[in-house]
């Protein structure tokens, strides 16, 4: 795998997003632009030979875990996993229709949706280069479908910017291009670039800026016959005696810089975001129950798990009844154990590994972040703003407006991921009932659909600090955290080794959690056969 | 930051206005005014015309009416086109929108912590995972409660862990200056538990370092 980690550029870029685009945008950069290179899967793997009788306990079910433990099983240990929830599947998770679920302090999420609508409470997109999620949605049969990150359609927003009026992605990419090029042109022409490119590149550039920027023969950008082709019009071509097109008009150079809006086009940048993108058809969770369908034999639910021992021949945890039944505890024993309890809890419990490996667990903090799903009476986002899949952006503390980009065209109820965000304001978010958050992202959300105040039927939301399962969102790691925790992290220690997004470079993405499974399988099953 | 005030009456006719004649593309000479260089530089962004035009630039113009954003079925109709459904005229402006006014003084209009009440800074940070009345919560993992909390006699343990984070708590070094951790800590100590000697600034600082652990994500 490319390793990002060292690089200064990286940094550089960084701390540049931090002050331009503010806290939200630097976190998300360092969740998807920094840290997730592309995903090293390259072949199924094809595990052989378990030592006889060997046995793995699995402590989790969630993708690292059942990925594991799939592969293990495959192999020829007996696995058994012990899972905290009523359900497999961990994080790769959706509300749907009628789901409830108790957050930490006691208030209950409800998701009162029309039969076949749902929220993906975490996960929600794939990129088409997260091979190892691809490989197992195709080998169970998960359908899958185009997920859209890039509508030109959808909007930029600023506050403080246009009156407060959202401008159409495509229009701001569009004049990002158009103004950049008319400048770069002009210093291109007054020998600006003298010291940098020779006379025939010079020429070269001049041609390409003219075509991409889409300039005039002055090299001036300005509406025109030509910009409409790439910036869409205010009068649209029609036919007969329909009012003649009328190309649009570019926004002004100045106040686009100053909106600031140029700094979300790296939301669409980033290799994570590129086109194509999938999501399973009805929901991220389907990923979650096919592998747990897969693995139904293995798996132990309502296991809270309370103490890990190993010694020197295996391990044996001991667990409860997650929801009291009497507290009775239970053990299971195994030869070896991988364990992949969120360090946010694994820090919690009484499990005797090395002291390496404790300072490694507990050098990684859990991030923060909410969610918020709106259900409107109908798709007023299509039916009016012709806006199909993608996402918008704003500087509200709802952060951003996401599209669904499944049963387009659909006459009924549809939904809104009507708020996401991390930093500060998930914090906020955080601490609102969840009535209020709804509350708070209809309030917000209106100002870029004012719809919502007509159309909305029913909200549900997810703010990871008060999930009882992982209390928090996914590891966070930084440079120098990597650089002296991450290697005895993901070391054996002794007959117990971890799993999990946070034992990947892919940390919050569901490819991080399943390579990391796999590279446990693989390491345990080559020390499990020097072992014998 | 503050809202900028939304024209209280926008007519159609701004659209019609901005949707100037075109003489074509290529007949302009080079010292004609461009989008990149205008003749008139104006270093004002904000509406104040009570129009739609910001730089001569009508800002609701890629959501006017017609059909898909601009298919016109007659001339009649654009001439006189319907109202606009996505009209920003059609939602309160946001300074006379007292739900708003509510959310705002909550979100503080940044994507920060703005306040230096130790009150607020506690009801918008800590009480995410340790709840609003310090109760703390248990599930797989527990948060532990803050109130009636003997730990919290030390301030100088409650600002370490604030700076530093402690295991899966993240670290508040760049969320936080000193006067909001010396704030939110003796919010923790004496109105959460029977603490009262003060906690102050310098106390704080006393603790700052310039690396901040894992899980501050500005690391460098």
């Amino acid at each position: 795998m490319k390793d990002m980690l060292q690089s200064p550029t990286r940094r550089q870029l960084l701390s540049m997003i931090g002050k331009t685009a503010g806290a939200t945008a630097m976190y998300q950069a360092m969740t998807t632009l920094g840290f997730a290179s592309e995903s090293s899967f390259k072949e199924q793997m094809d595990l052989k030979g378990a030592p006889p009788g060997a046995s793995i306990i699995v402590l989790g079910a969630g993708l690292a875990g059942l990925t594991a433990a799939y592969e293990l099983r495959k192999a020829g240990y007996k696995v058994k996993v012990l899972e905290y929830q009523n359900r497999g599947g961990g994080r790769s998770w959706t509300l749907n229709s009628g789901d409830k679920y108790t957050e930490l302090g006691g208030e209950t999420v409800t998701c009162d949706f029309e039969k076949g609508n749902y929220l993906n409470g975490g996960p929600w997109r794939l990129p088409s280069h997260h091979y190892a999620v691809l490989h197992y949605c195709k080998k169970f049969g998960v359908a899958m479908e185009p997920f859209i990150q890039d509508n030109s359609r959808a909007y930029l927003h600023r506050t403080n910017h246009f009156n407060g009026v959202p401008q159409r992605l495509g229009d701001v990419q569009a004049d990002v291009r158009g103004h950049v090029s008319e400048l770069l042109s002009k210093s291109v022409n007054v020998g600006g670039l003298d010291r940098s490119v020779n006379k025939e590149d010079k020429e070269k550039l001049l041609e390409g800026l003219k075509g991409w920027g889409v300039l005039d023969k002055d090299y001036r950008y300005a509406r025109s016959h030509d910009t409409g082709v790439y910036r869409g019009y205010d009068v649209y071509p029609g036919a007969g005696l329909m009012p003649a097109s009328k190309p649009s008009n570019p926004i002004p150079l100045e106040s686009l810089l100053q909106s600031g809006m140029w700094a979300d086009l790296s939301n669409f940048n980033i290799e994570v975001h590129q086109p194509t993108m999938f999501q399973p058809v009805g929901g991220m969770g389907k990923i979650g129950d096919a592998f747990t369908r897969e693995c139904k034999e293995m798996i132990t639910l309502n296991a809270k798990v309370t103490k890990i021992d190993q010694d020197d021949s295996g391990v044996t945890v001991h667990y409860v009844d997650s929801n009291g039944g009497g507290n009775v505890a239970k053990t299971e024993r195994a030869d070896w154990c991988i364990c992949t309890i969120p360090l946010s809890i694994l820090t919690q419990l009484d499990i005797n590994v090395s002291k390496p490996m404790k300072q490694a667990m507990a050098a990684v903090p859990y991030e923060t972040s909410f969610k918020v799903g709106l259900e409107f009476k109908r798709r007023f986002w299509e039916e009016d703003e012709w806006i199909y899949g993608g996402v918008t952006y704003t500087d509200m503390p709802i952060t951003q407006i996401s599209y669904p980009s499944g049963e387009m065209f659909k006459d009924g109820p549809g939904v809104l991921l009507g708020g996401y965000g991390f930093g500060e304001t998930s914090y906020k978010f955080t601490t609102l009932t969840p009535q209020e958050r709804i509350n708070a992202a209809l309030a917000y959300g209106k100002y870029i659909h004012p719809q919502y105040t007509k159309e909305f039927l029913s909200g549900t939301s997810v703010v990871w600090h008060r999930i009882p399962w992982t209390l928090g969102c996914y590891g966070i790691w930084s440079e120098s955290s990597r650089e002296q925790y991450y290697d005895t992290l993901c070391s054996i220690d002794n007959r117990i080794v971890l799993a999990g997004e946070h034992c990947s470079h892919i940390p919050a993405w569901q490819e991080g959690a399943i390579l990391s499974g796999l590279d446990t399988a693989k390491r345990l099953h080559k020390r499990a056969k020097l072992a014998v | 930051m503050k809202y900028s005030k939304y024209p209280l009456v926008v007519t159609m006719t701004t659209i019609s206005l901005g949707i100037m004649a075109l003489s074509g593309c290529s007949s302009r000479s080079a010292d004609e005014p461009t989008i990149a260089e205008p003749t008139v530089q104006s270093n004002n962004v904000e509406n104040t015309t009570g129009s739609n035009n910001v730089d001569d630039f009508d800002v609701q113009e890629s959501r006017n009416v017609g059909a898909w954003g601009g298919v016109y079925m007659s001339r009649d109709e654009l001439r006189s086109p319907p109202s606009n459904i996505v009209d920003v005229s059609s939602i309160p402006t946001m300074s006379e929108d007292a739900d708003i006014k509510k959310w705002d003084a909550k979100f503080e209009n940044a994507s920060a912590f703005v306040t230096k009440d130790g009150e607020k800074l506690y009801h918008d940070s800590c009480a995410a995972c340790h709840m609003s009345k310090g109760e703390g919560a248990v599930g797989a993992g527990y948060y532990p409660p803050l109130a009636n909390n003997s730990k919290m006699e030390s301030k100088y343990y409650i600002i370490s862990i604030l700076i530093n984070g402690f295991r899966g708590m993240p670290s508040f070094h760049r969320m936080m200056d000193d006067e909001q951790m010396a704030a939110v800590t003796q919010y923790v100590r004496s109105e959460l538990n029977n603490y009262k000697d003060p906690v102050t600034v310098a106390n704080v600082a006393q603790l700052r370092h310039a690396n901040p652990p894992a899980g501050d994500p500005s690391d460098e």
